[in-house]
């Protein structure tokens, strides 16, 4: 993405889906870097889920919502990140080239409730599909 | 108009009865039938202005976008604002959602003479049941064709044999009765708007446009809907109001079960009438716990950006399909510690008449915003009853508690 658009505008809290519009999260903080003094800031990652969440609301609340998704984390993976060249399309969503179950540490709990409930109630199908 | 476009606006229209009468309506408009008579029929008459101006604005919206008012929300408004009216309205709709489990169990315990909490456990598994199998149309289908039969008020009323006059005349007095004080009255408005302008109503409505795939050229069909179905789930409040008020104003009968409610009804057309108005307060109530069940998932579902909804499998949205699961079993054990449903859904109604300007301010700004909304941007009617609805929820929202507290929940 090398267009320059406001961040905040075109990115923070947007709805996140995959090539084929499936929805997984949202926006929920961005990560800039300023390459050198005096540029314009470069996207590096779209964090995503409610620890980002969490840590960008602060506070008690903040808390109360990145906590669980941190515990959840296996020691060792890194927060949710999305490589910007993922990125398709801004608007009206965020659109990715590639499809959910490509995307590795993202949303993390929707897989695990997708595998060890959801799919194991009949007729639930299945979540790669 | 080709056939199968009627048959889908009708579909709408019920889903929009079954959407308005509720367990909220069925216990507020009796007790304030018995009590006030028609004095505050007045109330069902704004409130059915202001629901019927934000569903079709909402409607609108998500005709526009292809998505639900509320999910907007988040974007324009910021995630603490958004968080706020997340978690306000779950405490709300997710009080309801228990009011209305009881509600079915309570029309069985009508029907079967068991008792309704024995009932709880067979309710949770039929909801569950009815969402995992039907289809989002099929499901709006059947409770709104069951829910026709609250018409069965409308004849009551007739049966009753009013005296018309008397009738009018409790109509048009916009004053407490003698033996009633003002706070009371007051509270009554209060709850009254809190049951009949529920925003639970608006989400769904909206996240139903979604997911049936309505498109702006579906804008004809959207507002038929709007136009017939609130007037007509008004029509039902108004009756239900008037044969309690007509049965139970002389003798000075307090309503305190669901029971009451069905019993004019009863007494005007006999066992047969009974049974019609079990079956509606069923379909009602029914339809009600699936409606606000949904609108509390969506809600929570298009805050954090996950898949949602019956359009996919639910293996693809396994999030939403938890959460949906663990409110409905939550609810469900809430009920079972019997706490009075009555209780329950008089404080949610009263916490969502509290809350209403600050869902409506939103929807509002999302319809007037040109860029998004383009040519089906709100018009000066929208606006103006808009605007009206939101000044006079704001009143509505500071009165509420106090009068939920002073009154003891109309009590006192």
């Amino acid at each position: 993405m090398s267009e320059h658009v406001s961040a905040r505008i075109a990115l923070l809290d947007k709805q996140i889906v995959d090539r084929d519009r499936l929805a997984f999260g949202r926006v929920d903080d961005v990560e800039l870097s300023i390459p050198t003094e005096g540029a314009l800031p470069r996207v590096e990652a779209l964090h995503t889920g409610a620890e980002a969440l969490g840590d960008r609301l602060g506070g008690v609340l903040g808390r109360w919502i990145g906590a669980p998704a941190r515990r959840l984390r296996s020691d060792g993976d890194a927060p949710p990140a999305i490589d910007p060249e993922l990125v398709d399309q801004v608007d009206p969503f965020v659109k990715l080239r590639a499809r959910f179950h490509e995307l590795e540490g993202v949303a993390g709990f929707e897989h695990w409730l997708a595998r060890n409930l959801v799919e194991r109630l009949p007729g639930a199908g299945h979540a790669a599909e | 108009m080709n056939p199968s476009r009627v048959f889908v606006f009708t579909l709408g229209t019920l889903s929009a009865i079954g959407g308005f009468i509720d367990i909220g309506d069925l216990v507020a408009d009796a007790q304030v039938g018995a009590r006030f008579g028609l004095r505050l029929a007045w109330v069902t008459l704004f409130s059915v202005a202001g629901i019927m101006c934000f569903a079709e604005m909402a409607g609108r919206v998500a005709l526009k976008t292809q998505r639900p008012a509320l999910a907007l929300a988040r974007s324009r408004f910021g995630p603490r604002y958004a968080l706020f009216g997340l978690i306000g309205s779950l405490l709300v709709t997710g009080l309801l959602i228990t009011a209305e489990l009881s509600g079915v169990a309570l029309a069985l315990e009508l029907a079967s003479s068991v008792h309704y909490l024995a009932w709880i456990p067979v309710v949770v598994l039929l909801v569950a049941l009815v969402l995992w199998l039907l289809p989002f149309e099929a499901m709006e289908r059947i409770y709104g064709v069951l829910g026709l039969t609250m018409l069965v008020y409308v004849v009551a009323v007739w049966k009753l044999a009013p005296d018309w006059q008397g009738l009018w005349s409790s109509a048009t007095t916009l004053k407490p009765v003698a033996s009633e004080s003002w706070p009371v009255y007051l509270f009554f408005v209060v709850t009254l708007i809190g049951a009949q302008m529920t925003p639970y109503e608006m989400f769904f409505f909206s996240s139903g446009a979604v997911e049936s795939r309505w498109r702006p050229k579906d804008l004809v069909e959207m507002r038929i809907n709007v136009i017939v179905g609130f007037p007509l789930g008004g029509l039902l409040a108004i009756a239900i109001q008037a044969v309690a008020f007509l049965v139970f104003f002389e003798p000075g009968v307090r309503v305190e079960h669901l029971s009451e409610t069905a019993l004019p009804v009863g007494i005007a057309l006999g066992k047969i009438g009974l049974v019609i108005a079990i079956v509606g307060i069923f379909a009602a109530t029914f339809g009600a716990t699936l409606e606000t069940l949904l609108a509390s998932s969506y809600d929570i579902a298009q805050y954090f950006g996950w898949s949602y909804g019956k359009l996919q499998v639910p293996a693809r949205a396994a999030r939403f399909t938890t959460v949906t699961l663990v409110l409905l079993l939550a609810s469900g054990a809430f009920a079972l510690t019997s706490i009075n449903p009555i209780t329950v859904t008089i404080v949610a109604v009263a916490c969502s008449a509290a809350l209403l300007p600050f869902l409506f301010l939103p929807v509002l700004l999302v319809a007037n915003d040109r860029e998004l909304m383009g040519e089906l941007a709100n018009g000066w009617l929208s606006n103006a009853v808009g605007m009206i609805t939101i000044a006079l929820s704001l009143l509505v929202s500071v009165a509420a508690i106090p009068l939920l507290i002073l009154t003891r929940g109309g009590t006192a």
